[in-house]
Formats: structure tokens, sequence, C-alpha cells
């Protein structure tokens, strides 16, 4: 009771944050809106809200009905948004509009028929075995064909939706859009799995069979049903967070904490380096300005990677990844690390008073290793943030692929 | 310090910036507004510990913006500003200590041509401070006023139409 008010809550959450933003924009409205569907789903089937509703209007079940009717009309706007985002150039023929018109109506219509021509109109579901009436009621044909229909017409969305977020979440790496879309692809799985569960016990019981596994299922179907709430309302709020102010001045705290280190390490190779030095205590207790220090950190670092004079090292990628031990790095990772590690043999013989071997050198990036011009990809601060923060996460991987070039070619050592 | 953030702030509210930022049309309207023609190029030469990574000269007639290329794109916009900064704050060198260097870089040009040289090298004069900061409190309210980009460069472009559209719809701004 108390998970199910918090996933509602959540759900809720996501949905007022997003509130005046959604107006803007045609598809970001009709996401809006499935999210709003979804919280109300999520709301309908607390037990607390959902008998309310039944006791008030004198139809058991009905609570399940309408949380159907939302969810086949949240499943026909996730479809239109799918479209809307491969913008596939559909000319408006009568199939589409028939599709996205007509089928949910049609759905919807033979839905009511089929419940009101079903005991389950008159007759209470028992919550504490069944988390919907088809599963109590499904040996009765019109009760197995109203969850037959139902359970198709979310599955094929669930079906288009995961693949979709999957494939472009993938497509989009770590980022914010990527884990976002990753997010809702997995809440996808997570409703399917619901259907799949709560089918099977709709079949089970229609079949006549009994037993622990219809007994022991409105767990699994509750926690399924969460998770997909979960995972969508999170998976769709994602990509929206980098305008949030609070959690702009976490984020850009989190990174320039993280960065402090890899900063700290440059100013005493490079001396000057930094505009205004500040002591990691007043770095870590001050709140003020935290974007132009941390656009300042970064700039600073990049100053003294290039007063730095990265040292040549053949098969520097596989060295890298064998510093990195079982952890299999990313090959965007694995060029970064190799350019930071380049960086910070010339880091090391710098303080030792010596100078390694260049590389590139010409005055042109074109003279630089594909690695390290990897390295040199941030167009802005975000990805600048991004590469140095994948520096930082894995400076144990560069710090060893160092030490052991430096002990397997003394002459880097001094 | 503090004495020189108060300034940058001042002269920050008084700036008209491009909105979307864009460097490009910041370059033209400063050399409109300095009624000369401003030119960015990379520096020539081979890469060097004791050559700066920005320097800006002005000549007779025109203002010239060189900027190191062997850095991320953020890192030399952020140097080109630093110049821009120095002729915003209208600085000027006194004297001309860096002739030696700009020998070395520039074997074409007559000194006698130019008026002023300021190179990003170091922190030392408040000159170099002020600029440094300006410039900063500049990119960064640009990069808070973007739109974050689209952060995936290794697809295709239709590819990227697809995330653009999924990222939209998910709220982040057009």
């Amino acid at each position: 009771m108390i998970l199910g008010a918090l996933v509602v809550t959540a759900a809720w959450a996501t949905v007022l944050a997003q509130f005046p933003a959604h107006r803007k924009v045609p598809l970001r409205r009709a996401v809006w809106y499935t999210m709003v569907l979804l919280a109300a789903i999520g709301t309908l089937d607390l037990p607390a809200i959902g008998a309310r509703l039944d006791t008030a209007s004198g139809l058991p079940n009905l609570a399940d009905v309408a949380q159907h009717v939302l969810a086949i009309t949240a499943a026909t706007l996730g479809w239109y948004c799918a479209e809307q985002v491969l913008g596939i150039p559909r000319p408006r023929t009568r199939w589409s509009s028939w599709r996205q018109t007509v089928l949910p109506t049609a759905t919807v219509a033979t839905l009511l028929v089929l419940f009101a021509l079903s005991p389950a109109r008159t007759h209470p579901t028992d919550s504490a075995i069944y988390t919907d009436f088809p599963m109590q009621y499904a040996v009765h044909p019109e009760v197995f064909a109203y969850w037959l229909i139902f359970a198709v017409y979310l599955g094929t969305t669930f079906v288009l939706i995961a693949q979709l977020a999957w494939r472009y979440g993938r497509r989009a790496g770590g980022t914010p859009l990527g884990c976002g879309l990753m997010l809702i692809a997995a809440g996808m799985v997570a409703g399917l799995g619901y259907l799949g569960f709560a089918t099977g016990v709709v079949a089970a019981h229609a079949a006549g069979a009994d037993g622990r596994f219809i007994h022991t299922a409105p767990g699994y179907i509750q926690g399924l049903f969460g998770a997909l709430i979960v995972l969508v309302a999170v998976g769709s709020f994602l990509p929206a967070t980098g305008y949030c102010p609070l959690i702009k001045r976490v984020t850009a705290y989190w990174s320039l904490r993280r960065l402090y280190p890899l900063w700290a390490g440059l100013c005493q190779a490079v001396p000057g380096i930094a505009l205004d030095p500040v002591p990691v205590w007043a770095d870590r207790l001050d709140p003020r300005d935290l974007q132009v220090r941390l656009y300042r950190r970064v700039i600073e670092i990049r100053d003294g990677y290039l007063a730095l004079t990265p040292v040549a090292v053949p098969g520097i990628e596989d060295l890298v990844q064998a510093a990195a031990g079982a952890h299999r790095l990313a090959p965007a990772d694995q060029a970064t690390l190799a350019a930071a590690v380049q960086l910070e043999l010339a880091r090391r013989a710098e303080l030792r008073g010596d100078r390694g071997e260049a590389v590139g050198g010409g005055g042109s990036p074109g003279g630089l290793s594909a690695s390290y011009q990897e390295f040199l990809a941030g167009g802005d601060l975000d990805s600048e943030v991004r590469v140095l923060t994948t520096v930082a996460t894995h400076w144990t991987t560069v710090t060893r692929a160092a030490e052991r070039i430096e002990r397997d070619r003394p002459a880097l050592a001094g | 310090m503090n004495r020189i953030r108060r300034r940058c702030r001042a002269r920050l509210r008084q700036l008209a910036l491009p909105e979307p930022f864009d460097l490009a049309e910041l370059c033209r309207s400063v050399s409109i507004s300095r009624g000369r023609p401003l030119h960015v190029r990379g520096i020539p030469g081979p890469a060097s510990r004791a050559r700066p990574c920005g320097i800006w000269i002005a000549t007779d007639a025109e203002d010239w913006i060189f900027v190191d290329q062997q850095t991320s794109s953020l890192h030399r916009q952020h140097i080109v500003l630093h110049e821009l900064a120095h002729m915003l704050c209208g600085h000027t060198a006194s004297e001309l200590p860096e002739n030696d260097m700009l020998r070395r870089l520039f074997p074409n040009l007559s000194p006698a041509m130019v008026k002023t040289v300021l190179s990003r090298s170091s922190y030392q004069s408040e000159y170099e401070r002020e600029a440094e900061l300006l410039a900063s409190l500049i990119l960064a309210r640009a990069q808070l006023t973007a739109a974050p980009a689209m952060p995936v460069t290794d697809v295709s472009a239709g590819e990227q139409e697809i995330l653009r559209r999924a990222a939209l719809a998910l709220g982040m701004e057009p």
C-alpha cells in the first residue's frame, strides 16, 4: 500500500514538474498527457481509491474498467508519440485515421460491452487474490475475450515503444536522453511482464486450474505494474532534468567535486593555470557560482593539458584496456583514457622536470592520433564535463597504465 | 580579484550578446563597433611549450586573433573570447614585449604595423585576469542559456533527427 502510494506520488511529481513546459510542443503535450493517464491509472489502482470509486458508483469493478480504458487511451497516445518521433512521413490516409481514432474507440466500446455482459458488472472481485476482475471471472467467455483484447492492444504498443526506445537509447549512450529512453524501454518490458503474468493467471483460471501460481501472482503483477509506472515516469522526466535549476546546481556541484583531483594534479605540474585558486575545503563548502566555477575548472584543465605535450606510446589503447582489468571499456572511453594516459605521462615528466616524447606536433590537429582527437571532441560544457569526468572516474586505470608504461619503458620515467 | 569580478559582471550586464550565443556573430558585432575588420585564425607553425594559446594583434587597420588549434572546440571558443574580452575592456599593450615571439610566429609581419599585442599565456597582469574572467562569464552565461547540444555524434543524419525529436518529446528545449 505504502509502496503503491510512493509509486503514484512519483508519477504525479513528474507530471507536475513538467506542467508549464508541456504546452510548448504538440509532441511533448502528447507525452505529458500520457504521463497524466499513467499517474491516473496508478491512482485508481490504489485499493483505497479504487474501492471508494466502486462504492460511490454502485458498480463493482468500475475502477478496474476505468483503468483499462485509460490504459487503452495512454497506449494510443504512446503509439502516436512513437510515430511522431520516428517521423516517418505518412499521408493522412483512411487507414491512419482509422487506427488513431476508430480502432481505440471501437476497442474501448467492445470492452465496455463485454464488461456489461459479464458477471463482474454486479459482483465484486476478491482483491486479496486478484488484481483485476478478469482474473476472477476468466471462466466466462466474455471476460476472457475482454482480457485478450486489452492485452493484445497494450502488448502491441509496449513492443513498438520498447523497440524504439531501446534502439535509440543505445544510440544516445550514457546521456540523459539515452538513459531516459533505456528506462522507458525497461518500463515497457515490465509492462509486457505484467501483461504476460496476468494473462497467465487469466488463462489458468479460464482453464479451471487452481493452485499456488494464482495465489502468489498478485505480488508479482503489482510489482511489475509499479515498475512500469515508475520506469516510464522517471525515463520521460530524466532528459528534462537538465532544465531544472536545483538539479542543474546539484549536477554542477557534483561535477566540480569530481574534477577537483584532476585539476589539482594539473595545477601541480603546470602552475599558473588557475585564475583564482582555492583550497579543497573552500571548493567543497562554497555553494556560489557553481556553473561559472565548473566552466572555469574545465577551461583550466584544458589549459593544463594544452601546456603538456602528450607522450607517444605505441599500442596505448591496448595498454589502457589491460590496465582496466576485467572491466570492459567502451571504445569512446578507451580513446579518451588513452589520451589521458599520454597526458598523465607528460604531467609526471613535468613534475620530475623531465620531458617526454611528443606526439602529433606539426601545429595542426591533423597530426594528433585518432584517440587524442576523440579526447578533443567536446564542443560545449556538457560534453567537456562528460569527457573529463570519464577521465576522473577511471583515474585508477589511468595511473595504473601510466605506471606500467613507465616501468616497461624506463626512458619515459627519466 | 573581487574588484575585477565586480567590474566584469557590470560589463557583462551592459553587453548585448547574441541569443542563442554565436561566437562568429559576437566577433562581427565587435568588429562593427570597432569599425575595423576582425580576423580569427589558427596559430601558424608547430606547437611548442613557450607558445601562447591565444594572441590578439592589432595593426593600424585590422584586428587579428590567433588561437591554438590543438584543443577542444569549447576551449578554442574560450581563447577567442579572451582576446575579444581585451577589446571589449579597451585594453591595449603599453609596450610590445613579445616581438621575438611575433617574429618567430609571423615572420612577414612588420613590427612597425603592430599597435597592440596581447597573448593568453599567464594571469600575471590585471588585464589578463580581467579578460579571462569576462570571457568565462560570457561563455558560462552562453552555456547556461543554450539548449544542451545533442551529445551523440556517431550516428547518421536520420538517426540524429529521430533522437532530436525524442529529446523534444521528453522535455529537452527545442
